[in-house]
């Protein structure tokens, strides 16, 4: 049976009626056409449905959507501000981080998250709070470099 | 194995306190299922290897997600709470550092944040990273369930590989850990070493009570992880030290024994003899990291 629920996504309140099986992931892409969290593998392995849930990263592929009521959801739609891209999104571009892109939301909700709780990370952190993400062209070394590069950025301004 | 990204059909059913929740589970006995992080169960559900009728979520009952500490209860911790939360909580870095460094080992960032230490003591994988340091700290289980409480040492939770002593309508609702000691040293250290996505090869926990004058173990407690169908006391080892001065022949006998006891299978992660080697060596290791930090405390 369906039922009802609002869901808080990137600012905005959206009500959309769900079964109990519906995943987030499902949601995002299928219900309200948000298809940059991307599915990969569906088990919670790849990283490529990452959304930042009450502003922690979480695989949307294994969260019920009945479950994130009332919580907020935040997508790589929701980043840029008025047309302009946020810093991480642009040093992604500035360093060649990006190849086919099927990783680049996850990657960069991940990283978001960490320059969020720790603005000054050292490369292993990059790493490790990056490493639930795969990306299967880049080498993730630029990506790396991309999500320092926003760091410092951010910093400066 | 092959598995489907939807998952099978299920209600949901989200209580208002766990007696309800127990009741509920309780009045459909095989068909209702507990969800808490959902990083096993619904894995399992996409591969059609469980296909509940209904969800039991925890998620409205907040007391479910504290931890508390007091020096003379000790630490408190809820089924629902992440191991991300466990990680990193200050209490619990200070005065149970193993517990918080396994769970930091626990596979990805987006999984700390979902999957909670009850999941991993209730899906009773033998290679469940928080349960051999908790395992080792003497923790203690309180299942709810619909008609009375109790109370079980966390160990005797385990019956084999994916399967629990829960009875029908029993939720798993705090893990109670006491307050060791003064002169004890507790760490838990894992194959592979580095966290990503490999579950634990091998797992061993270690706690080390020493008598402050004589030098000798007061206690100690030595847990192996994925090497059996269940996380196992390897009590020989812990029997050998137990009164003794710890020197390095002693220790040396005691990994020996380790690995002697554990009861590993081989499968795509390693061999069996790899495990039992590695037994040998991470209990040698942990015993030694465990006696450090009891020496310097
Ligand atoms: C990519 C990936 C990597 C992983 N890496 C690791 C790892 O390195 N180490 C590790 O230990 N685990 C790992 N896991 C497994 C999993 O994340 C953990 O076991 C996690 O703690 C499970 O918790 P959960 O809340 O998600 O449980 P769920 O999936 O919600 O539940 C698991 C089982 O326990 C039952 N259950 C849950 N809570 C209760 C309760 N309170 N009372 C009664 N029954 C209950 C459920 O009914 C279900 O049968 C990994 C999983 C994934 C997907
Ligand atoms: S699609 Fe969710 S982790 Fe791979
Ligand atoms: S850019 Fe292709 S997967 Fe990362």
């Amino acid at each position: 049976m369906k039922k009802l629920i609002q869901l808080k996504i990137n600012g905005e309140t959206a009500e959309v009626a769900v079964e109990p099986r519906t995943t987030l992931l499902h949601v995002l892409r299928e219900d309200l056409g948000l298809t940059g969290t991307k599915e990969g593998c569906g088990i919670g392995d790849c990283g490529a449905c990452t959304v930042l849930l009450d502003g922690k990263p979480v695989a949307s592929c294994l969260t019920l959507a009945v479950e994130v009521r009332d919580r907020e959801v935040l997508t790589i739609e929701g980043l840029s501000k008025d047309g302009e891209l946020h810093p991480l999104q642009r040093a992604f571009i500035d360093h060649f981080a990006v190849q086919c892109g099927f990783c680049t939301p996850g990657m960069i909700l991940s990283a978001k998250a960490l320059l969020d709780r720790n603005p000054h990370p050292v490369e292993e952190e990059v790493r490790q709070a990056l490493s639930g993400n795969l990306c299967r062209c880049t080498g993730y070394v630029k990506i790396v470099e991309a999500v320092l590069a926003a760091a410092e950025y951010m910093q400066s301004q | 194995m092959i598995y489907l990204k939807s998952l099978p059909t299920f209600e949901y059913f989200s209580p208002q306190s766990l007696k309800e929740a127990c009741s509920f589970l309780k009045a459909h006995e095989n068909g209702a299922k507990i969800v808490a992080g959902g990083t096993d169960l619904l894995i399992d559900m996409k591969y059609r290897k469980v296909t509940p009728r209904y969800l039991v979520g925890l998620r409205t009952l907040p007391e479910l997600s504290r931890v508390t500490f007091g020096d003379q209860e000790g630490l408190r911790i809820g089924a629902m709470v992440t191991h991300q939360e466990i990680m990193d909580g200050p209490i619990i870095n200070e005065k149970f550092k193993s517990i918080a460094l396994a769970c930091s080992q626990v596979g990805t960032p987006q999984i700390r944040n979902m999957g909670t230490v009850g999941g991993n003591v209730c899906n009773a994988a033998p290679s469940a990273d928080s349960v051999p340091p908790l395992m080792a700290y003497s923790a203690t289980v309180t299942i709810a369930g619909a008609e009375s409480d109790r109370v079980l040492p966390l160990e005797e939770m385990f019956i084999g590989p994916g399967e629990n002593c829960l009875k029908a309508g029993e939720i798993l609702a705090e893990i109670r850990v006491p307050v060791a000691p003064p002169h004890t040293g507790a760490v838990y250290v894992r194959l592979p070493a580095r966290t990503g996505k490999d579950i634990a090869a091998v797992g061993v926990a270690v706690l080390i009570t020493l008598d402050p004058t004589s030098g000798a173990c007061n206690d100690v407690k030595i847990v192996l992880g994925a090497v059996a169908p269940t996380p196992i006391r390897s009590r020989k080892a812990e029997a050998a030290l137990n009164g003794e001065k710890p020197g390095e022949d002693l220790i040396n006998r005691a990994a020996l024994l380790s690995a002697d006891e554990a009861k590993p299978i081989s499968d795509v992660r390693s061999s069996l003899d790899y495990r039992t080697e590695m037994v040998r060596v991470l209990t040698g290791q942990a015993l030694n990291q465990a006696l450090a930090i009891a020496r310097a405390s």
